[in-house]
């Protein structure tokens, strides 16, 4: 019996281990009607890398990029207007960002509209950011991943809301 | 009558002198009942075995069931297998990370505008104390 409970125990932890992330979300929604998505791959952030100037313009200037750009590993972005998965990929993300931890940066909710970003790592790195938007028709899902400052990160995000 | 313990105690020629011994009787139907010990001793491990049987094939049928399981998470897992990039050119895909970025900083704006409008509306009852204070 004590066998049967510890290869049940072993199962699911396996189970476990192939929960959902981002990349499986895009995998799945990805090629559904009424819904854009972008994938940007590790190799892809190298060659970004080599570009020459990577600037992000504001209206007080220019933001560099630099700094964030060189340590992601992996994007993910779905756009979906498809209201028969909406609620669906929705509820996936949140299970995502239960079962890997993620720590509820922001929340905003007008009229309907719900918006939450979220962080995986520590005081110095995020390791993963993760937006979800729920408006009218439309949600959005954004998942980065990869080393990034969290000063950094911020820093960019802040001189962009300018 | 001897107890067990002296018969251990006993050499064994003193046994093969007791076992020759036909004065000694044995008692009527002893054989019938040692036959029937041995039997239902034999039944009864007979009856045993299968229990261990279904458990090992329980732990078995499991262990595979789990293998299959795992196997097939691994080969059908559509995270597992590689994605294709959006973009073949790093200045589109540099553009599309740009305009991510801009997307986050707008709601986190939008974010922080309500919270400066909530801070705004907290601070009205204390200036109406203030204002009634004044007079």
């Amino acid at each position: 019996m004590k066998r049967i409970a510890f290869l049940a125990a072993l199962l699911l932890v396996t189970i476990g281990s192939f929960a959902q992330d981002g990349k499986s979300i895009y995998q799945k929604y990805s090629d559904a009607e009424n819904v854009s998505a972008v994938y940007i791959s590790p190799a892809m952030f190298r060659l970004i890398g080599k570009l020459p100037e990577i600037t992000a313009d504001t209206e007080d200037g220019k933001v560099d990029l630099t700094p964030v750009i060189s340590t992601l590993t992996g994007m993910y972005v779905i756009d979906s207007h498809n209201q028969s998965i909406n609620s669906a990929l929705a509820s996936e993300v949140k299970k995502f960002i239960t079962s890997g931890k993620y720590e509820l940066l922001m929340e905003a909710k007008d009229n309907g509209q719900t918006m939450r970003m979220y962080t995986l790592g520590d005081e110095k790195i995020v390791n993963s950011f993760v937006m979800l938007a729920l408006e009218n028709d439309e949600t959005t899902f954004i998942c980065i991943d990869g080393k990034m400052n969290r000063k950094d990160l911020e820093k960019v995000l802040a001189e962009q809301m300018k | 009558m001897k107890r067990i313990e002296d018969i251990e105690m006993m050499e064994v020629e003193d046994l093969l002198k007791v076992a020759e011994d036909n004065s000694v009787s044995v008692p009527e139907g002893l054989e019938n009942r040692i036959a029937a010990s041995l039997l239902a001793e034999k039944i009864s491990q007979e009856e045993d075995a299968p229990a261990v049987s279904l458990r090992a094939r329980w732990i078995t049928g499991f262990a595979v069931a789990a293998a299959c399981t795992v196997a097939a998470v691994f080969l059908y897992n559509p995270a597992r297998s590689e994605l294709k990039d959006t973009f073949d050119d790093p200045r589109l895909a540099y553009a599309e990370v740009e305009r991510t970025f801009e997307r986050i900083s707008s709601k986190m704006s939008k974010a922080s505008e309500m919270a400066y409008e909530a801070t705004n509306e907290i601070g009205k009852p204390a200036s109406v104390i203030r204002k009634i204070n004044r007079k």
